[in-house]
């Protein structure tokens, strides 16, 4: 292991767990207003007008705007993360409130603001709206993708077995504790316009509001306070983002939105439906894998959630060397709200697919899942590899990730000693995973072939050390919560050769820290922390060249960095950047099931990780240790439900079931190391990996538990109920 | 959401005065001030219970007068009701919620939101408590049997609010057993059973989340059990099954059986017998 992975105390920790971190929802600034969002209470229907005037009349409401006011004052949103023809999309318009029709429940039709939060809540239900219900439509095909390598008819000819099974997965989200939250102040003295925002994307935000707003973006300032979670829902393209802004410049007032837990709840993603079929012999060996994919996203929206829906695709087959591969995914607009991106951002459901798919062919084969795997597996000399998609698995070593999960877990052993059902009553399962986690920033995907091309997108950092000996480090990275700014500063500790008391790190200012992406894709250490080594290196040479001489001013310096678009060896096209690096890893689940009530209780979890080099172990596990809960929390119990009206019905933690701590197994994390070739550090990401291999570790435990008693796996949530029924429809294995 | 005043009264009688508007009526308020935060509910009038002083626990020869306002903490807590109420004490050690809501929730709240699937509905109609309801025109005493009416539906008239239940104890000799299903920590209860097991004579299961009320189902033989209920969960008319979103009333009435079997093993081992 790396001589600077020694646990450092997480600088923020104390602030986060005592309570003294201050929040967006902790500012208040003199004068400040509350704005709330009526909502649309119909999935599809045409709007002929919205009521506001009883909204204007509720005691503290100050402003009531609606959709057609807002539409002479903001552009439509545009899309925050790259053209959606990258991905082979159409091209909407998205707009931040609805203004002669609505096309899902909770869609804003006008905001109300007010001096107290509770008046601009009584405002906003003061709001209605005329609708008159459109007719159901066919859902609207947003995008299609299709990826394919070898000869897959031919393969299916020959193959000796093939299987075919559906897997529907259910829409889920990502809860952070703190919601979303805004806070705009428009100084019309300066024209300046302060964003204060619980945010991941503080430099695409200011893009995004300057073209709504139509300003310039020098005249928008972006500042992200300590955030409480974010798990992708605060990313830029949220129609609150510009409205609340729109508000304060017409009230030139400062205005806050905080959302509640039931608009938080509206967000979600992850629901598909595949149907796999897949070729394999007797040994267990795939030689063809097909998918045809439906993936609903809900209404077109700006922000970058219903892109994970080609991540999904483009990650098939995941970590195994598949000759013969077709996928076809088909991307609806439906009338659910928009999706959001969700940890795991569609690389998750690829995984979950796939390990099932894996244990399957093991059944008929009649060999045990691990032995499936290892045959299957891409090895070492493989790599890079490229994958149908165009993502290229540049690393890993994913044989040894298995072997070593399975010693960690005492698999053997487990497997030998299970008795099942128990003397409770109790059935007993295990399952594995192996998952692989594209990441880094670079999403669309596929050979040039005149096609538009793509490119890495750089970090920065400013490294500045003061005439007393105190280091800042300004970085255009954010922290979400999880404590990046820890590894941050002991990377420039390190370099600069000083205490880590003396590093302070500044992230989430868009006037005072260098710009790029954020928070997003796993990259704040691999490449938020390359350009602050780089930057600390190019201080560190100056300090030495002016050696001797006396400081009275700080010296300082800024770079940025890029992950290297790499390339298979023997390739003779070229390629888009896509995905820079890979992180993996390899899991064992151990469960047991209820047969009386169909109650999955997750008993082991045990995960060997490898984002590359390690440059803080204790962040790494802390993001391994949430992925994975919420990876079983998807596995057995979170499901955003909608009623036959189209409303949410899981709108609180009572109805979304998300995983406390005495749901859970204390978690076993091992690390195994292999160097990204394309980061300047040698590492990858944490904080997506966790998930799709944690949820999938579950369901394949779930499934050997029911094995000889009920049918196959197809579909999480696992819960009892499902879980009975999977007891009663015994002997429908596929 | 409209604005709300909120009333502390400090007798009963100046309660039982105020409840003559249309009020909402806090008792720990774990459901109400949510819902009035929220928007959900909305009223002019709310009248917070909260300094009647109705939180105390007394014994009265064969019975524990419960005030209204007692926390689930302090059932925990008393010694009283873990020797002499042993059911009620392991229902409000299973409370979902932590410290927080031990402290706030209280039994009498969740009595008279008479929701089909909470904890206490079906334990206080396990152990034949007696509601005592007060209004201007004086107290009303209401077997639990006629409490429930319906899926949060208490039989709670105009003006009148809860002040007391009154438990009887459980006699020496007779034991009990308490088993809820829920499917996760932070779940409410999807289907409870609360066993009560004389010395000699029936058994009785009370079934929660099942029929729009709790379900007391006498057991001729306890191996019977599963069959016993079966029988009688077939008989609920379709419009009074439950169901919400943790489950469909297909499943509740698959799994009744087997947790009305649990809490009676429970009884039986806590008077010795092999289950």
């Amino acid at each position: 292991m790396s001589g600077t992975t020694q646990p450092w105390p997480k600088t923020d920790g104390f602030a986060y767990a005592g309570g003294t971190a201050s929040f967006v929802d902790d500012l208040r600034p003199d004068g400040l207003l509350h704005m709330a969002v009526a909502r649309s209470t119909r999935a599809h229907a045409r709007l002929a007008k919205v009521n506001t005037a009883e909204a204007e009349r509720v005691a503290g409401v100050v402003r009531v705007l609606d959709g057609r006011e807002a539409s002479t004052h903001l552009k439509p949103i545009p899309y925050a993360m790259g053209d959606p023809e990258l991905i082979g999309a159409r091209r909407g318009h998205p707009f931040a409130v609805a203004v002669d029709q609505v096309h899902y429940p909770g869609e804003p039709i006008a905001v109300v603001v007010a001096e107290s939060p509770r008046a601009a809540r009584a405002g906003a239900a003061a709001v209605s709206g005329d609708y008159r219900d459109l007719p159901d439509d066919e859902p609207e095909v947003l995008a299609e993708n299709h990826f394919r390598a070898g000869d897959p008819e031919a393969a299916f000819a020959s193959a000796p077995h093939e299987l075919e099974v559906t897997f529907p997965i259910a829409r889920s989200t990502g809860a952070p504790l703190e919601p979303r939250g805004y806070l705009a102040s428009w100084d019309e003295d300066t024209h300046k316009l302060t964003v204060h925002a619980s945010h991941q994307q503080p430099f695409a935000l200011r893009a995004t509001l300057a073209e709504v707003l139509g300003m310039p973006e020098t005249a928008i300032r972006v500042v992200v306070p300590p955030v409480g979670g974010a798990f992708g829902i605060k990313m830029a393209g949220q129609p609150e983002e510009p409205l609340v802004c729109l508000m304060s410049l017409l009230c030139r007032r400062p205005v806050k939105w905080i959302e509640t837990r039931a608009e938080t709840m509206l967000g979600g993603a992850r629901e598909q439906v595949h149907h796999v079929r897949a070729g394999f012999d007797a040994d267990g060996q795939v030689v063809v894998f097909r998918d045809d994919i439906t993936i609903p996203v809900g209404a077109e929206g700006a922000t970058p959630g219903w892109r994970q829906a080609y991540v999904t695709a483009a990650t098939l087959p995941t970590a195994y060397a598949v000759p013969n591969v077709e996928i076809r995914s088909r991307v609806l607009a439906t009338h659910q709200p928009p999706w959001q991106s969700c940890r795991g951002y569609g690389k998750e459901t690829a995984v979950l697919v796939m390990e099932r798919t894996m244990d399957l062919v093991a059944r008929h084969v009649g060999l045990d899942p691990a032995e499936v795997r290892r045959r299957n597996l891409l090895t070492t000399e493989s790599l890079p590899h490229r994958m149908p998609s165009g993502y290229l698995v540049d690393s890993g070593d994913f044989p040894a990730l298995l072997t070593k999960v399975l010693h960690a877990a005492d698999y053997e052993q487990q497997r030998a000693s299970i008795v099942s059902p128990s003397e409770d009553g109790l059935l007993h399962g295990l399952g594995i995973a192996v998952e692989v986690t594209p990441e880094g920033g670079g999403h669309a995907s596929g050979p040039l072939n005149g096609r538009q091309p793509t490119a890495a997108v750089p970090e920065a950092a400013t490294v500045r050390i003061e005439p007393d000996g105190r280091v800042v480090v300004l970085s255009s990275v954010t922290n979400p919560g999880g404590g990046n700014e820890t590894s941050l500063a002991r990377l420039a500790a390190a370099e600069l050769g000083v205490d880590r008391g003396r590093v302070t790190v500044i992230q989430g200012d868009t006037d005072l820290c260098p710009p790029g992406t954020g928070n997003a894709s796993s990259r704040g250490t691999a490449v938020g922390g390359a350009a602050v080594v780089l930057a600390a290196r190019d201080l560190a040479q100056k300090l030495r060249e002016t050696e001797g001489a006396e400081r009275t001013e700080a010296l300082s310096c800024t770079r940025t960095y890029r992950p290297e678009t790499l390339r298979s060896p023997q390739e003779t096209v070229a390629y888009r950047h896509s995905y820079p690096y890979f992180s993996s890893g390899a899991y064992v689940a151990r469960v047991s099931v209820d047969p009386a009530t169909g109650v999955v209780r997750v008993l082991g979890l045990t995960a060997v990780h490898d984002c590359g080099r390690v440059i803080d172990e204790v962040l790494v596990e802390g993001q391994l240790q949430g992925a994975i809960a919420m990876g079983i929390g998807l596995a057995v119990s979170e499901s955003s439900q909608f009623g036959a009206d189209g409303a949410l019905r899981t709108s609180s933690f009572k109805e979304y079931l998300i995983p406390r701590a005495n749901d859970l197994p204390s978690f076993t994390i091992e690390h195994h190391e292999t160097p990204a070739p394309g980061t300047l550090l040698g590492a990858k990401g944490a904080g997506e990996a966790g998930v799709g291999g944690a949820m999938a570790a579950v369901a394949n435990a779930v499934d050997d538990a029911l094995a000889g008693q009920g049918a196959a796996v197809t579909t999480v949530p696992l819960t009892p109920p499902t879980v009975l029924d999977l007891l009663e429809t015994r002997g429908r294995q596929p | 959401m409209k604005r709300f005043h909120v009333a502390y009264p400090t007798t009963a009688d100046e309660a039982a005065g105020l409840l003559q508007t249309d009020a909402v009526i806090v008792g720990g308020g774990t459901l109400t001030v949510p819902a009035l935060t929220r928007g959900e509910l909305n009223t002019a009038h709310v009248v917070d219970l909260g300094r009647l002083g109705l939180d105390e626990i007394v014994p009265d020869g064969t019975v524990i007068r419960l005030g209204a306002m007692v926390s689930y903490q302090q059932l925990i807590t008393s010694a009283l009701v873990a020797e002499r109420l042993p059911m009620p004490h392991r229902m409000a050690s299973g409370i979902t919620g932590g410290i927080q809501i031990r402290h706030q929730g209280t039994v009498g709240g969740s009595a008279c939101a008479a929701r089909p699937n909470s904890d206490v509905p079906a334990v206080l109609v396990a152990m034949r408590a007696e509601m005592l309801l007060r209004s201007p025109a004086g107290t009303r005493r209401v077997p639990v049997d006629e409490f429930f009416l319906g899926a949060e539906r208490a039989d709670l008239r105009r003006g009148e609010f809860l002040t007391e239940i009154a438990v009887p104890s459980t006699p020496p000799g007779w034991t009990t057993g308490y088993y809820k299903l829920k499917f996760a920590e932070s779940s409410w209860p999807v289907v409870t059973a609360a066993c009560v097991l004389p010395p000699a004579g029936s058994a009785e299961v009370t079934i929660g989340g099942v029929a729009d009320v709790p379900l007391r189902i006498t057991l001729p033989e306890t191996n019977r059990t599963e069959h016993t209920v079966a029988e009688r969960i077939s008989a609920i008319p379709t419009e009074r099954r439950w169901s919400d979103l943790r489950a469909d009333a297909r499943y509740r009435a698959r799994v009744a059986g087997e947790i009305a079997c649990r809490a009676v093993r429970q009884a039986l081992a806590a008077r010795g017998d092999q289950p």
